[in-house]
């Protein structure tokens, strides 16, 4: 036995981690594909809904009730009090297009046919003639039928009243529906959008780091070195999750400060719509997100150790957003009200908080708490399933 | 010390390694030398730590690779056939990386890293990005990271394998003073000069056992040519042909 002795303290295991996770940030900080991913795509959903905001700050102010649109009809002189309705209600009756401009390839997107009985008396049917698999089409007809459905009512609420009869006979029973919640604006909708963007950049934002401290090692060759140090593979695992869970977080703050920004330059003047929500929501709802990115990074680690290069498991990245999206899925097929079980599905849990925080509704303590806690023992799970694979022949040599 | 003893390793159904033994005893140097496929490179792996074996065991100063791993990989200076070098790190943050793996820091560190810069005539680069090292630069980049903690063993693959004739004649020379000082190192290799000028003990391997084993003199006088070359091809000659063991352990 040699009497040479080794070099070198026994460090404690929260150092060998250390190492190689400031190995990592100091390898990936360098990596300008790392550092691009890491920028831009935290941006991408700010802008994305920034852009919609923009575009709806821009329809409230230009043209503050509704837009005009533009129908071709036939017999107009049949129905002159439908026809002075309609375009009192901002709907332009043109001619329709000749046979010549027809033969061109020109066409109407919606005809309104007027029958000859309507110069008579009621009732009568008018046609609308439009292309059911063109969304423009489909609009314009949907918003004049509407249209010729009140003024159906009132022609007969005129008729009942001129023979002596209250119109309130005929609909003896009326639905009035109050909305009990804020206002529903172009401002919530988009506001909406903000958690399944966050979750997606989470499991997203900084996966390229954990592939390629991971499979990328492994295809590099540095995987085999590496492992001849005396280091557990779990204290390596954790490192370079680490790095990638650190990755993640600047990602989300960068995020988060984004949406701050964007919502409150765009969002604050916009006549009608919601205020955005303030800091102080985007603080709970980083703090909250924290587990996720743990639950993320240990999923990425999985699928590092299940492919065999950087390209599989790109492939396998494309259904990595499904595993938050699923619960969301299976709730919007079967809604349910929010009940204290869902905190306990991990992400579910956390999306559902951030839509009910972003709207204003508060989320108690315990529904943070347990959504935390579950998120969290997943993670510990997945990093265990992890260390396993990572002790398995085939996860280890590249050939 | 390293001793393997019994060591079998299957893959599905190709058996990588069959029963080999051998040790490797403190101040020698010992060449492990077999065709391509023999079983040298998943003996290694099983010595460096980095799979388990089916059958037998790997001690290295008395501690198994397998149950002691951390150790053992402590008391190992690992040279692998796949040198592996990060493309955004320095010669020199290669070698401090591993060097704070194996617990070392500060001015130790650093000054064992200038030494490995010199010894290894890495100044030109030592600095540089690993991007674009030449296969001589990257195999002297994984040796540094190899003895950076100065281990009591070595286990080289090839350890001279695209360095020039200078740089070649570096390496056989730091390889005889570690071995002065008492260190005990495992190297493979095909090239046949290499062995006979180095190696104190050789083993040829066959389909992963151990076919022929001794100083090179005395294997020599066995088939009885001066050529290792020689040597060598006549061992696997009458392996396979089931004949007489050349040189029997």
């Amino acid at each position: 036995m040699s009497t040479l002795t080794p070099k070198g303290m026994v460090w404690p295991w929260w150092r060998r981690c250390a190492v190689v996770l400031c190995k990592e940030m100091r390898d990936h900080l360098r990596d300008r594909r790392s550092l691009a991913l890491a920028l831009i795509y935290p941006l991408l959903g700010p802008l994305v809904v920034g852009f919609l905001l923009q575009i709806s700050t821009d329809a409230q102010r230009g043209n503050p009730g509704v837009h005009t649109v533009t129908v071709a009809a036939r017999g107009l002189d049949r129905a002159p009090d439908l026809a002075a309705f309609l375009t009192r209600n901002k709907v332009t009756l043109t001619t329709p297009l000749t046979a010549e401009a027809l033969a061109r390839g020109e066409h109407d997107p919606v005809v309104l046919e007027i029958p000859a009985e309507a110069a008579l008396a009621p009732p009568y049917t008018v046609r609308l003639l439009f292309d059911a698999n063109a969304a423009a089409g489909t609009a314009i007809a949907g918003r004049v039928a509407d249209l010729i459905n009140g003024y159906s009512r009132q022609l007969g609420q005129r008729l009942l009243t001129a023979r002596g009869i209250d119109p309130a006979l005929i609909q003896p029973v009326t639905v009035e529906r109050v909305h009990i919640g804020r206002r529903i604006n172009m401002t919530s909708v988009l506001y909406n959008l903000i958690p399944p963007l966050l979750i997606f950049m989470i499991f997203l934002g900084a996966v390229y780091l954990a592939l390629d401290s991971t499979v990328g090692e492994r295809e590099r060759g540095t995987l085999e070195p590496l492992l001849t140090a005396p280091v557990r593979r779990w204290e390596l695992l954790l490192g370079k999750a680490g790095a990638a869970f650190l990755f993640t977080l600047a990602t989300v703050v960068f995020n988060l400060s984004a949406y701050r920004l964007v919502l409150g330059v765009l969002a604050v003047d916009l006549p009608g719509g919601e205020p955005p929500p303030d800091s102080a929501t985007f603080l709970l709802i980083f703090v909250m997100a924290i587990p996720v990115m743990a639950l993320a990074v240990t999923l990425q680690l999985v699928i590092a150790a299940i492919a065999r290069t950087m390209k599989e498991a790109q492939i396998y990245l494309g259904l990595l957003p499904l595993v938050p999206a699923l619960p969301g899925i299976a709730s919007a097929v079967t809604p349910a009200m929010p009940q204290l079980w869902m905190s306990c599905v991990p992400v579910y849990g956390q999306m559902t908080a951030f839509s009910r925080l972003i709207a204003g509704t508060p989320v108690s303590p315990i529904e943070i708490t347990l959504a935390a806690i579950t998120t969290l023992l997943a993670a510990a799970a997945i990093f265990w399933w992890a260390t396993r694979l990572y002790e398995q022949d085939r996860t280890l040599i590249a050939d | 010390m390293i001793e393997i003893t019994s060591l079998s390793k299957a893959f599905g159904k190709v058996q990588a390694v069959g029963g080999l033994t051998l040790t490797a005893g403190d101040g020698q140097i010992t060449g492990l030398i077999g065709p391509n496929g023999a079983g040298k490179s998943t003996t290694f792996r099983v010595a460096f730590g980095l799979i388990r074996p089916d059958g037998g065991r790997v001690a290295v100063d008395g501690h198994d690779v397998v149950q002691d791993r951390i150790q053992a990989q402590r008391r190992i200076g690992a040279l692998p056939d796949v040198r592996g070098l990060y493309p955004r790190l320095t010669a020199r943050e290669h070698i401090r990386y591993f060097g704070n793996l194996h617990g070392l820091s500060g001015r130790a560190l650093e000054t064992r890293i200038d030494r490995l810069v010199e010894l290894l005539e890495m100044d030109g680069f030592a600095d540089r990005r690993a991007r674009g090292f030449s296969r001589g630069q990257e195999l002297k980049v994984a040796l540094g990271r190899a003895l950076v903690h100065e281990p009591a063993n070595l286990i080289l693959d090839e350890p001279t394998n695209g360095l020039d004739v200078v740089s070649t004649r570096a390496v056989r020379k730091l390889l005889r003073t570690m071995r002065d000082a008492g260190h005990c190192i495992l190297l493979s290799s095909h090239l046949m000069a290499e062995v006979g000028a180095l190696c104190d003990q050789l083993a040829i391997i066959e389909r992963g056992r151990v076919i022929a084993a001794g100083t090179p003199e005395r294997l020599r006088a066995w088939i009885g040519t001066d050529d290792l070359e020689e040597v060598f091809v006549q061992a696997l000659a009458a392996a396979g042909a089931g004949g007489r063991n050349p040189c029997p352990l």
